[in-house]
């Protein structure tokens, strides 16, 4: 308790807060709420799952798991009144369909308040926004970073909070009077995806020469003819057009990018973590060691790797999960959630997002809810930092007919060029190949029919695929299907 | 800043309580603005301290303020103009410029929600209703409208769901959101005019049916931007709903909005002065006093706490309807946006 007498959440012990977890699942009277959705309602009953009888985690780990395609079917299918747990549904919010095809998720205005309390929280972890300028870049709707970017700012204004801020899409930010406008205010807080932020680094120094010297052309000044002249013997970063402090980065993990962010802005990057089906953010401290993973707002479980591996090469066999305050340090996993939402609670829901426990013991910060890493999907979904796509999709295009031969099987390694991601590709051929190099330079253009690949190429967020030739290939990474193989080499992945 | 008409509700409120009420908030204002540099600049070269402005009759002795004089101080000395607190920026468009951007403070921003719940009561929208929001990317103002609109202080708005979606993104989510939206079946469409004719555009040239075949339950259209008028008859046969004039540039939203009586925008008082210039004087009039008919450009002087707004030439050619009390009970005067070259070229 604290001295209002209030439970002092942030502090309990990793017990206490299993407890809590477990208390709030039955208090919010979430499984009874979900069981009348067609989402969970014929599994359970299959499963023999009687939602008022579920009182310990043994019993709640009987509970079926649900999938993103299991939600998308149940919404596609059905009218969303036998979907939703709600009739106060506020806010759709969309997936951006790395899976394959997008999901629609609902939000009631109390998802929506309880989102605005744990992001109160998460400020309390940051520095202060007080008095600072501020920079975000977020997606378009129907995303939920669309909606998230606009909330914040409303409850940045409720709370009073002493800020200046400027938002634009991504979908903006090639017009430069757009940026140009946003730089000029001076930010000193930048939010953002990390690999847009280094690639923002970049076109900085690119455009500096330019813009100074537009600058003097439109007003000849000293001050302007120095900035010019500057341009051409110095390398002009973030950090020199502003003093940056600290930044919120989300949407693909931050460690990859933390020594460049530091070195172009000058700031301490902070992530932080979200995803379209549970918008609440998890985010780490002062410490920067994992993300805090807020245990009285969900209950989450972990499906250990050797258990998906299983999975992977069994296609009947169920992985099993262990809840978060069980877990070992360094385990790796993927992230299940149970929500305790109103619009449509997720039970026992596989995020398909890879963690790994930092820690459950209480932080150096003295918050004592587990931290994590999310390093990137736990399915096959091909993960180049923001830019990602199914591996089915990958393989369509690798293993087409061409009019000068086909391949048998394909192996993807995913790398680093500098912060960039680098898919580097090796294609076993299926008998003869007539001209190995229109074959490469065939699939290569395949590829490029991939439209977020494409994308990702074109604003130099992510580096040109090689496709590469190999008689046989070997049986390292991960399978996709038979004919795949997917390898992640950095170890920060 | 409260004001002791601040309890009253300003739609019902009688001409003569819109008149003192605008009175006492010229003045306020006025003595506000005086402290950006803008104003004072531009009110000293005119010879003019806002003392002298003693009532809505005095309001003339001010000079107008043109579109692009305020726009350009906002470029070349950013928020060194406001007068108050700056907490965010949105960015509009003009003819020559395609971010015109213009600050607010908390209280003009969050303000706005109050205007939508108006504008959902004078348009008659009701708990349940689905709103399709088909807006424009930040940093245009639009892109955070729906969670203004559903901002849980503003306890006045009937529960409204809304799905929330954007052309940039529509070719990359692959029809996936269209897909959802005959799914979910809005009830209401609310979007800008230009954005409207494209989705229609886009849902004839993809689908190959037109937009209504996609909207089937969709009554009610909501529209900003882009003045309605030519383009009204164009949006009902797309659609087959009843639409809505919403007028309000990103420097003014305050939501002025066409009633059920649909004849004309009613320009909401309490929250500005309206005038009109007329295209044949270089004088303008009170709105009140505008004779039915009169043509001419909109001017308003708003009650903005960052940057208000004074005698602001907004470019908008409008054609006074009326200011008598209108069908629909409500006292505030009615205007109509002629269409403008810009608008043409938008449509293009």
């Amino acid at each position: 308790m604290n001295s209002c007498g209030q439970i002092d959440v942030l502090h309990l012990s990793l017990d206490q807060l299993a407890a809590l977890s477990m208390s709030r699942l039955r208090n919010s009277r979430t499984l009874e709420r979900a069981a009348k959705s067609v989402l969970y309602r014929e599994k359970w009953k299959a499963a023999d799952i009687v939602a008022e009888e579920i009182k310990t985690y043994d019993d709640f780990a009987r509970i079926p798991f649900t999938t993103g395609q299991d939600v998308r079917k149940a919404i596609n299918e059905n009218t969303i009144e036998e979907v939703v747990c709600s009739d106060a549904v506020v806010h759709w919010f969309s997936t951006t369909g790395t899976t394959g095809v997008p999901k629609w998720i609902p939000y009631s205005q109390k998802d929506v308040e309880l989102f605005m309390e744990i992001r109160d929280r998460c400020h309390e972890l940051t520095p202060s926004m007080r008095g600072l300028k501020c920079l975000a870049v977020s997606a378009p709707a129907p995303f939920v970073e669309n909606g998230l970017a606009a909330l914040e700012k409303i409850r940045g204004m409720i709370t009073h909070t002493q800020r200046e801020g400027v938002g634009i899409c991504f979908t903006r930010v090639e017009h430069e009077d757009a940026v140009s406008f946003a730089l000029d205010i001076k930010p000193n807080f930048i939010a953002t995806w990390p690999s847009f932020a280094a690639r923002f680094a970049e076109l900085i120094a690119e455009k500096a020469p330019e813009v100074a010297q537009q600058k003097y052309r439109k007003h000849k000044s000293l001050r302007n003819l120095a900035a010019y002249f500057l341009t051409h013997v110095k390398k002009i970063r973030p950090r020199d057009l502003s003093k940056y402090r600290w930044g919120l980065f989300s949407g693909e993990s931050l460690d990859p990018y933390r020594r460049i962010l530091n070195r172009d802005f000058g700031l301490e990057p902070y992530e932080m973590y979200i995803f379209t089906e549970f918008m609440c953010p998890i985010i780490e401290c002062h410490m920067h060691d994992g993300m805090h993973l807020w245990m009285d707002v969900c209950l989450p479980e972990i499906i250990a790797e050797p258990e998906l591996e299983r999975e992977n090469q069994n296609a009947g066999y169920t992985p099993r999960a262990i809840p978060l305050w069980k877990a070992e340090q360094g385990l790796r996993g993927e992230y299940v959630l149970t929500s305790f939402g109103e619009a449509l609670p997720l039970v026992r829901y596989r995020s398909g997002d890879l963690i790994q426990v930092v820690g459950t013991e209480p932080c150096q910060c003295g918050i004592t809810h587990p931290r994590v890493r999310v390093p990137r999907r736990s399915d096959t979904t091909i993960c180049l930092g923001a830019i990602r796509f199914p591996a089915e999709q990958l393989e369509e295009k690798l293993l087409a007919v061409t009019p000068y031969g086909k391949a048998r099987r394909w192996q993807a390694r995913i790398m680093r060029e500098g912060y960039r991601s680098k898919l580097v590709i090796r294609v076993e051929p299926y008998g003869e190949i007539v001209d190995r190099e229109s074959f490469l330079d065939e699939i290569s253009k395949r590829l490029m029919e991939l439209k977020i690949l494409r994308i990702g190429i074109k604003n130099k967020m992510v580096t040109k695929p090689i496709v590469l030739f190999e008689e046989r290939i070997s049986d390292e990474g991960r399978p996709v299907r038979k004919t795949g193989r997917i390898i992640y080499e950095d170890g920060n992945w | 800043m409260k004001t002791s008409n601040d309890n009253v509700d300003p739609e019902g409120m009688s001409p003569r309580s819109l008149v003192e009420m605008e009175k006492m908030r010229l003045q306020q204002v006025l003595l506000r603005a005086y402290k950006s540099p803008f104003y004072r600049e531009h009110w000293k070269a005119a010879n003019i301290h806002p003392n002298r402005v003693r009532g809505l009759e005095d309001l003339h002795l001010l000079p107008f303020t043109a579109r692009k004089e305020l726009f350009e101080a906002i470029r070349t000395k950013r928020g060194k103009i406001a007068c108050g607190p700056i907490n965010t920026w949105f960015a509009g468009s003009s003819a020559t410029n395609p971010y015109e951007w213009f600050p607010f403070s908390s209280r003009d921003f969050l303000g706005i929600s109050t205007m939508l719940a108006r504008m959902s009561q004078v348009i008659g929208l009701q708990t349940g209703d689905i709103i399709l929001a088909v807006v424009d990317t930040s940093p245009r103002i639009s892109s955070v409208i729906p969670y203004l609109w559903t901002y849980s202080e503003a306890s006045r708005f009937p529960r409204l769901e809304f799905i929330v979606g954007s052309l940039d993104w529509y070719d990359a989510l692959d029809m996936t959101w269209i897909d959802f939206i005959q799914h979910r079946r809005p009830t209401v469409l609310f979007t800008s005019t230009r954005n409207a004719l494209a989705l229609a555009s886009k849902t004839r040239e993809d689908l190959k049916i037109p937009a209504k075949a996609v909207l089937t339950e969709t009554r009610v259209g909501i529209f900003y931007g882009e003045p309605l008028e030519d383009c009204r008859a164009e949006l009902m046969e797309a659609y087959d709903l009843e639409p809505f004039e919403v007028y309000s540039p990103t420097e003014h939203m305050s939501l002025c909005t066409e009633c059920g009586a649909h004849r004309g925008i009613h320009l909401w008082m309490d929250t500005c002065i309206p005038e009109i210039l007329p295209f044949d004087s270089e004088d303008g009039l009170l709105m009140r006093e505008a004779p039915a008919g009169t043509k001419g450009t909109l001017v308003i002087t708003n009650f903005a706490e960052c940057l208000p707004l004074i005698r602001y030439k907004t470019e908008e050619s409008i054609i006074v309807e009326s200011v008598d009390c209108c069908a629909c009970g409500r006292t505030h005067p009615r205007i109509r946006r002629l269409p403008t070259a810009r608008t043409n070229r938008k449509r293009q």
